[in-house]
């Protein structure tokens, strides 16, 4: 099972409270600050298993990122969970056909988010 | 900080709305100077917060890995512990007594036909008594008989001689063989006797030792039980620990929440600039306003606490 998830949010308290509870749960994490810099953290960093993706985020966002990502090239697999505030059912469809594998709303409870990633990962 | 904010309002409408469209945009910059001061140090603080949590739990971890090891290295899972070299010691002991006791049983056994042939000799002995006893008795007769027919009985005479000798000879060979049988007759039931004590304390040494090595092995069953025990409890602790932490890291999220509410109000002031100016005729004012740095996909709303937390997987 890949143990290496990249946590993108432009809240670094949330990239925080994601990041300690992956680690507690025996995950590594890396983390990035927007769409722009997750797309250039998965491109360089094959060794990452999965993303967990904010939506509403400067210069590019969750959803976009998500797009680039599946888009094409070899991290189009990449399963990703996205994490927002947002839960407009035209949003959650956007993201489901574009690929994402799931979709948690903020505030999240930190031990589905956990359970959520290690079902995902081992599927 | 002094505000700029002019104290009256006069003049034509155009500057009063330029004016007023100045005070909005000062005021829109203090406010979110002021929101971004208040969400930087409520983040640092939830940062902070967080971090002590982790770190209790980090060290919780450790803790409880290091005593894993511990226990490890003392039940001797890799097959070097205490228990373990116990075990194989008294295995070799009892493997030691076993081979003495089937010696001495040996032994014993050596000494009980020895017995058995003692008696055998002891009645051979007997047998050539009587022998000894016959040649004296033949050896007579021979004297008598040589008596009797004179000189033609010499070679009677000299018989007579050789059998009295054999019967001395005899007699000496049946004393030596009988005082030889008297101690053995006396040595044997006692060395039989000391082998069956010295056979009796192995086989009880060997029992003890079992007894003791089984003690032994039921004690460690005991101790392996009890750190098992108190190794799931650990593992229980720790869940709940972790289980604390991230109830503790979700609680810690309303930082983020008001964070975002309180951004939330610059798009509401942009829009609240742009009616103003439209209403009191300033739009030239509208391209000058710096665009807002809270945009959110769904448009401006509050997080709906009924879907909070709530996990889709597709």
């Amino acid at each position: 099972m890949p143990k290496k998830v990249l946590v993108v949010d432009d809240s670094p308290t949330v990239r925080q409270q994601v990041s300690l509870a992956l680690k507690q749960a025996g995950f590594e994490v890396v983390e990035a600050t927007d769409g722009a810099d997750g797309v250039s953290k998965v491109g360089s960093d094959p060794s990452i298993g999965m993303v967990i993706l904010d939506v509403n985020m400067p210069r590019m966002n969750g959803l976009e990122m998500l797009e680039t990502i599946k888009a094409g090239g070899q991290n189009a697999g990449l399963p990703v969970i996205m994490l927002t505030s947002e839960g407009q059912q035209s949003l959650i469809d956007r993201a489901k056909k574009a690929g994402a594998k799931g979709w948690i709303v903020k505030p999240f409870k930190a031990e589905l988010l956990v359970a959520a990633v290690k079902k995902l990962l081992a599927a | 900080m002094r505000s700029s904010f002019p104290e009256t309002m006069e003049g034509s409408p155009r500057r009063v709305g330029r004016a007023v469209a100045s005070m909005l945009a000062e005021f829109r910059g203090l406010l979110m100077q002021r929101l971004n001061d208040v969400n930087s140090t409520t983040s640092r603080e939830v940062m902070g917060a967080a971090s002590s949590v982790a770190a209790v739990v980090e060290r919780a971890t450790e803790h409880v890995k290091r005593v894993k090891e511990m226990v490890g290295n003392l039940e001797g899972r890799n097959g070097g512990g205490v228990a373990a070299a116990v075990h194989h010691q008294a295995d070799v002991l009892r493997r030691y007594f076993e081979s003495v006791s089937r010696d001495i049983a040996r032994q014993e056994e050596t000494a009980d036909r020895a017995q058995q042939s003692l008696q055998r000799i002891t009645k051979a002995a007997s047998d050539t008594a009587h022998l000894a006893s016959a040649a004296r008795l033949l050896a007579l007769n021979a004297r008598i008989e040589a008596a009797r027919v004179g000189g033609h009985g010499n070679c009677f005479s000299t018989i007579a001689g050789e059998m009295q000798h054999l019967a001395e000879q005899i007699t000496q060979a049946n004393e030596f063989i009988d005082s030889l049988a008297t101690r053995l007759s006396e040595d044997l039931p006692e060395l039989a006797a000391s082998a069956r004590a010295l056979r009796n304390s192995s086989e009880e040494l060997t029992r003890d030792l079992t007894s003791a090595t089984a003690q032994v092995e039921q004690e460690t069953a005991d101790m392996r039980n009890v750190i098992g025990e108190m190794m799931q409890q650990s593992d229980r602790e720790m869940a709940s620990l972790i289980g604390s932490s991230h109830e503790a890291l979700s609680h810690l999220q309303f930082q983020d929440v008001v964070a975002q509410g309180l951004l939330r109000i610059e798009p509401a002031l942009h829009e609240l600039q742009i009616e103003q100016a439209k209403l009191q005729g300033v739009e030239e004012v509208i391209a000058e306003l710096p665009p807002t740095q809270h945009r959110e996909i769904g448009g401006d709303k509050p997080v709906d606490q009924d879907n909070a937390g709530e996990v889709l997987l597709f």
